[in-house]
């Protein structure tokens, strides 16, 4: 089970994955690997399985088939706090301050000190630019500050791997560009990123490839150069011709 | 001329006056009262959220308890539980305990009930997303429960709860028939004193009236305070 982990071995590993709900096959056979590091953005219409994809990643929902595998290690509950999600509604937790928003699972979870779990805490708003809003509490911050927040809270527990669930689509236009931003930085500190977004800016200057799925399988896969100026099959085409 | 017949009634003059000599009773009557309500409301809540957590169990053993225990104390009339508890489990168990007792117990397992409803509403009522944040996080359910779920349905469920402790204000008077001496049981010991009922009930009612008044208004106060304030 616990295999010691080589540098060698991709971050993430998912082995024909399927799901469905009742009759509705939403994955129907979904592979591929991901080294550590890397930026993998899904693009696809909507009911495509993106987020379900995700969902199973981040073990919200349960596979009816096929293995995840995070760092070598078969992903199951001891290994969840290895994926942090940051989700298309923020989630915030309304009730705590941005501060306490961030610290809650540090302390619950791995059991850290106020103290070094604050200091960290403060690093991480540094990090997304809300230092300043620290004390604040989640309705009185924008849309794209509330994400970010949401992201800081997400990286307080240490993931090797970051989700990210159309994270920029409730926001107004001028804030998605906030958001992105924050992302891109994330990326190129090295993080390995699973992005499902309708953003191609982002998909084009930060992803390293990019996967386009439809009905449940993986359509095309590639570099997002040659995916946006040469897709080689007929409804990636059609796909990235509606949304330019 | 016409067929009516016209009772002669002697017009009733009020004798609020010897209400005068019992006017300390009746504030010790009133303190009883706000004494059982108290101790009541907080066996209730208590026991409310115990069977509302029990409700949203993962174990059915646990759900099947606890909506026995719902549908039983909300179907079986009040009084009926009072007087059940305070003469019958005497008999059954041969403990006794006092009627002060028996009446908290009633009321507070009576309102628990209730109150379990109004929590599991309030529980129910916290968007999915918290949950799954929080799972995401590397919560247990129990943490998710006690750190995000409950802080925010107990804020939602605080007016609901206010006005089951007005409820509880007034339903408290049928412990008087267990000869627990509050406010109701001083206006029946009144009335039998000074044979002027009238004035007794209407002076008892009258005070249930303002009590159940000053708290309602009180709690909707300190309900918009918090609200301000987060």
């Amino acid at each position: 089970m616990n295999t010691p982990t080589t540098p060698a071995d991709p971050m993430i590993r998912v082995n024909k994955l399927e799901k469905h709900f009742g009759h509705l096959k939403v994955l129907r056979g979904i592979s591929f690997e991901l080294s550590r590091g890397e930026v993998l953005v899904f693009i696809g219409p909507s009911g495509s399985g993106k987020t379900t994809l995700l969902r199973c990643l981040a073990q919200l929902e349960v596979p009816d088939s096929g293995e995840i595998w995070i760092d070598g290690a078969r992903f199951d509950q001891r290994t969840r706090r290895s994926v942090g999600m940051v989700f298309q509604q923020f989630n915030l937790f309304p009730h705590l301050s941005v501060l306490g928003n961030i610290t809650l699972a540090p302390r619950l979870v791995r059991g850290t000190s106020r103290e070094a779990v604050t200091a960290e805490a403060r690093e991480l708003l540094r990090r997304v630019h809300l230092l300043d809003k620290a004390g604040a509490y989640p309705s009185q911050l924008s849309g794209g500050q509330q994400q970010r927040v949401a992201i800081a809270r997400s990286l307080a527990m240490q993931p090797k791997v970051m989700l990210f669930d159309e994270v920029t689509s409730a926001l107004d236009r001028e804030l998605v560009k906030e958001v992105l931003q924050v992302m891109k930085e994330l990326a190129e500190d090295g993080m390995t990123m699973v992005v499902v977004t309708h953003e191609l800016w982002f998909a084009r200057n930060v992803a390293d490839r990019i996967f386009f799925i439809d009905h449940g399988v993986v359509v095309e896969e590639g570099p997002p150069e040659r995916i946006f100026s040469a897709p080689k099959e007929e409804r990636t085409r059609r796909f990235l011709g509606d949304l330019v | 001329m016409s067929g009516l017949v016209f009772l002669q009634v002697a017009p009733y003059t009020f004798r609020w006056d010897v209400l005068i000599p019992y006017v300390p009773a009746f504030a010790w009557g009133l303190l009883i009262t706000f004494e059982v309500s108290i101790a009541a409301e907080v066996v209730g809540i208590l026991l409310g959220l115990i069977a509302a957590l029990a409700r949203l169990a993962r174990w059915p053993a646990l759900r099947v308890i606890a909506i026995a225990y719902i549908d039983f104390f909300r179907g079986v009339p009040l009084l009926a539980t009072l007087v059940w508890l305070y003469y019958g489990v005497s008999l059954l168990f041969g403990i006794s305990f006092s009627a002060f007792s028996a009446g908290v117990a009633g009321l507070g397992i009576t309102y628990g009930a209730y109150l379990a409803e109004i929590f599991r509403a309030g529980i129910q009522a916290i968007p999915k997303g918290q949950t799954e944040a929080s799972r995401t996080l590397g919560l247990t359910s129990r943490q998710i429960m006690q750190y995000v779920i409950l802080p925010q349905a107990l804020r939602i469920t605080l007016p609901p709860i206010g006005n089951t402790f007005v409820s509880m204000l007034k339903d408290s008077s049928l412990i008087a028939v267990l000869a627990v001496t509050d406010l109701m049981r001083q206006g029946m010991i009144v009335a039998s004193d000074t044979f002027r009922a009238f004035e007794a009930y209407t002076f008892v009612a009258i005070i249930y009236y303002l009590v159940t008044v000053i708290v309602a208004r009180g709690l909707a106060f300190i309900e918009r305070r918090y609200a301000v304030s987060r």
